[in-house]
């Protein structure tokens, strides 16, 4: 479809009207300017980027709120965000001022002490436009402005003191069932983003355009095409032109190397054998991405010929592991097909397989190759065209996209893991027609296609792993699902909602017992961010069930017996404070 | 005949899967594109995009038998939903200019109905707007547990019995109607316009 809309369309694009708006209550004085060494080295009073740092930890090392008197956590102040739908963004905090995405293509700018609104920014949704992933998950700082990706696939530039929009590029066509849900990645002056639409058959790609002019720097697909490096593990066909390879989060980035990690989702349509049985790079790995050139300059993959609807959507984190002696920097992935992925980077790009264990129940790979990492599959549980397989963990995976995070002072990865949760499918044929869904499961299999393994007694868990030692180190679990990312802190805590009651926890990062927890408006889906201001530390989240953990607990109605909960929608931004 | 595919203008939302027919068609023509064929392009383009309209054919959706009309016995008890676009008898022309004319087709048990349902069915044959009050995803399935209209993205389900009344899900609001009639003895036809705002 790129084809149509390349020359005049795209360049018409780039001048579409801008149908945002702008209101500006307060414009921001005395803005301090996001600079990269800012980003690359972050204050611990500040949320600069979504995970708080470059490599992806989900860690601040604040620590006046802390094991010890997190119990008296309270409520400092609330905004409601007036709109619907998975609120997952975290709040993003420059020196006193808050902003949040939210769904519906919106993004607030607010006092971080007190909540007072200072603009919101609002771009209107196509009339026409299907939302299947009708969410937001951050926002980009760099210089004195702010970048957002929209379920329209348009990538605005703000004037984080205004609100106001600088540019505005159509990254792709939502007609074509494009769209982007992540927070794009500021890196030696550019804004990178990928896109979604792996359901629609599209053909994904990671797209990095220049932050002061919005033109197109480069654009690395995810899926090659003929000819191009990685092209020969698709069939003999055009297969790979709705090959899908989505992006769902923020790649991690090492400035020390130049080099980005980006988690790459699973190939179109689900059954691998209308892919030709073959491995479909890059779908299901992580790529490695020169931020400078767009070169892909190193890559591992998962799991080949993905036929379970595992979007491998994490990018890996970047953290020091010791292994036999050897302390090196590693890539540390909680991968959706129920395995953590320990991989050596290289400065050049090329990644190193080092080792893989299940963190969950898993039925489907039975092994890994000791040098390369390919994996082996249990054929009985291996989905196809005409042939139904039940497979654990779900589509869902043992870790959808929430975030885990790492904690240097504990040294412990922590996951938001579910178990005991399994899948059946079965593919049917289906025609491909640009901007319908392109399974090819039919939907009433996906429908009914849930169950719970023999003996289950909980869903929903957070695990901590020492990876140095590959052990577990502790683990908690919840009734149902959890769909929440985690922050640590250098206090000692981890904060985290997911679960469908309504609350979000404060748990010890060394024991994982919950010292704390709080009934919010509806569930907390969103990444926890923590910041201060004046001396005062707040933790901030954003409570907002919807997307996925809104599938997840019908599915889970429909399966548990006598089971009726239904969670709330509607957004509300807390803060907390110690009293 | 086949029916006539309007080409892409710059400018206008136009559904894909016409786009590139509606191109291939223009490539096929060739030398024969004339001023006044454009003219036409855009009359027909206009056509594409009005809502359905009282004695529209309905016309298969995708798959194998995409564009043809679809008639009553095409239609089974107990059978998944089509979607259909309309299409307007007189020019020929498919109303696929937008995704909101998407129509999810279905039979089901006509005793079923209640009063105010049952006027604008046809033996059990009911039209639905396919677009899903939610976010707007195409309606596409039947629960048979629920025995209910089903939309894959969310999982909101609609009682066709009732109106289209939603069973559960994040959706607050009905499926809007779609009336239907017979035209002589076996044609099946839209009625009228959709009974409520179609989407979100
Ligand atoms: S769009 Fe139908 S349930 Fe969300």
């Amino acid at each position: 479809m790129r084809g149509l809309l390349t020359g005049t369309a795209a360049a018409a694009a780039l001048l579409a009207l801008m149908v945002g708006s702008a209101t500006s209550a307060n414009a921001i004085e005395n803005y301090n300017p996001v600079t990269e060494d800012r980003l690359d080295n972050p204050e611990p009073h500040n949320w600069l980027q979504v995970r708080g740092n470059r490599e992806g930890w989900g860690y601040s090392p604040l620590d006046q709120i802390n094991a010890s008197n997190v119990g008296s956590l309270q409520p400092a102040w609330l905004f409601s965000t007036g709109v619907q739908e998975g609120h997952q963004s975290p709040p993003l905090v420059n020196d006193g001022v808050m902003y949040v995405t939210t769904p519906m293509n919106q993004v607030l700018a607010l006092d971080a002490a007190t909540g007072k609104r200072l603009w919101r920014f609002q771009r209107e949704l196509p009339e026409d436009l299907f939302q299947l992933h009708p969410t937001n998950r951050g926002p980009a700082l760099l210089g004195d402005r702010l970048y957002v990706a929209l379920t329209d696939c348009f990538l605005v530039a703000l004037d984080a003191r205004t609100g106001e929009v600088i540019w505005e590029v159509a990254v792709d066509d939502y007609q074509a069932g494009y769209y982007m849900t992540l927070a794009p990645l500021a890196a030696k002056g550019k804004i990178m983003v990928g896109v979604s639409g792996g359901e629609y058959g599209i053909r994904g790609y990671i797209a990095a355009y220049d932050a002061e002019s919005g033109e197109e720097a480069w654009r690395t697909y995810t899926v090659p095409a003929p000819g191009e490096p990685g092209s020969d593990t698709w069939p003999d066909d055009d297969a790979w032109k709705t090959g899908g390879g989505s992006v769902w989060l923020t790649g991690n980035y090492d400035p020390e190397t130049g080099i980005s990690y980006w988690g790459i989702g699973n190939a179109a349509p689900w059954m691998g054998d209308t892919r030709g049985g073959m491995d479909n790079l890059y779908t299901t790995s992580v790529m490695a991405v020169n931020v400078e050139s767009g070169a892909l300059v190193g890559h591992h993959q998962y799991h080949w010929n993905d036929s379970w609807d595992w979007d491998e959507v994490s990018p890996p984190l970047i953290y020091d592991v010791t292994r036999d002696g050897e302390t090196f920097k590693a890539l540390v992935n909680v991968a959706r097909n129920g395995h953590i992925y320990l991989l050596k980077p290289t400065a050049e790009g090329p990644i190193e397989f080092v080792d893989a264990w299940n963190y969950v129940y898993s039925n489907v790979i039975t092994a890994f190759d000791p040098d390369t990492g390919r994996v082996s599959y249990d054929d009985n549980h291996w989905p196809g065209t005409g042939k139904a397989a039940l497979f654990c963990p779900s589509l869902w995976g043992g870790k959808d996209w929430p975030y885990s995070a790492y904690s240097p002072d504990t040294g412990l990865l922590y996951i938001p893991a579910n178990e005991n949760l399994c899948s059946t499918l079965e593919g049917a044929e289906e025609k491909y027609v640009p901007g319908e869904l392109y399974i090819g499961v039919p939907i009433p299999v996906i429908l009914g296609g849930f169950s719970l393994r023999e003996g289950w007694d909980h869903i929903g868990e957070i695990q901590a792993w020492n990876v140095d030692s590959g052990e577990e180190v502790w683990s908690k679990d919840f009734a149902h699902q959890n769909w929440g990312p985690i922050l640590a802190t250098g206090g000692g805590v981890l904060f985290s909602g997911g679960t469908n009651d309504h609350m979000f926890r404060a748990h010890d990062a060394a024991t994982g017992e919950t010292l704390w927890e709080y009934p919010t408006n509806s569930g907390v889906t969103a990444s926890p961010s923590t910041y201060s201001v004046d001396g005062k530390q707040y933790v901030a989240v954003q409570s907002g069930w919807g997307v996925d953990a809104e599938r997840k607990q019908d599915v889970l109605r429909g399966i548990i017996p006598g089971y009726d909960v239904h969670v709330p929608q509607g957004g509300v931004i807390w803060v907390f404070a110690l009293p | 005949m086949k029916a006539f595919r309007p080409a892409r203008s710059f400018g206008i939302r136009w559904n894909r899967r016409r786009v590139v027919q509606g191109v291939l068609g223009l490539g096929i023509a060739g030398g024969l594109v004339s001023p006044d064929a454009w003219m036409a392009d855009a009359d027909a383009a206009e056509i594409a995009r009005q809502r359905p309209q009282d004695g529209d054919q309905l016309t298969f959706f995708g798959g194998d038998r995409d564009g043809e009309v679809i008639a009553p016995a095409d239609l089974s008890l107990g059978e998944q939903p089509f979607i259909a676009y309309p299409r307007d008898p007189s020019s020929g022309v498919i109303r696929d200019g937008s995704r909101l004319n998407q129509i999810t087709l279905l039979r089901v048990d006509p005793a079923r109905f209640d009063d105010r349902t049952r006027p604008g069915t046809v033996d059990g044959i009911i039209a639905f707007s396919a677009t899903c009050t939610h976010q707007q995803c195409p309606v596409t399935a039947w629960d048979e547990q629920a025995e209910a209209l089903f939309c894959f993205c969310h999982r909101s389900r609609f009682d066709p019995w009732n109106a289209g009344k939603v069973v559960n899900g994040p959706a607050t609001r009905k499926l809007p109607r779609l009336p239907l009639r017979l035209e002589g003895e076996n044609e099946l036809r839209i009625a009228g316009g959709f009974s409520g705002r179609v989407g979100n």
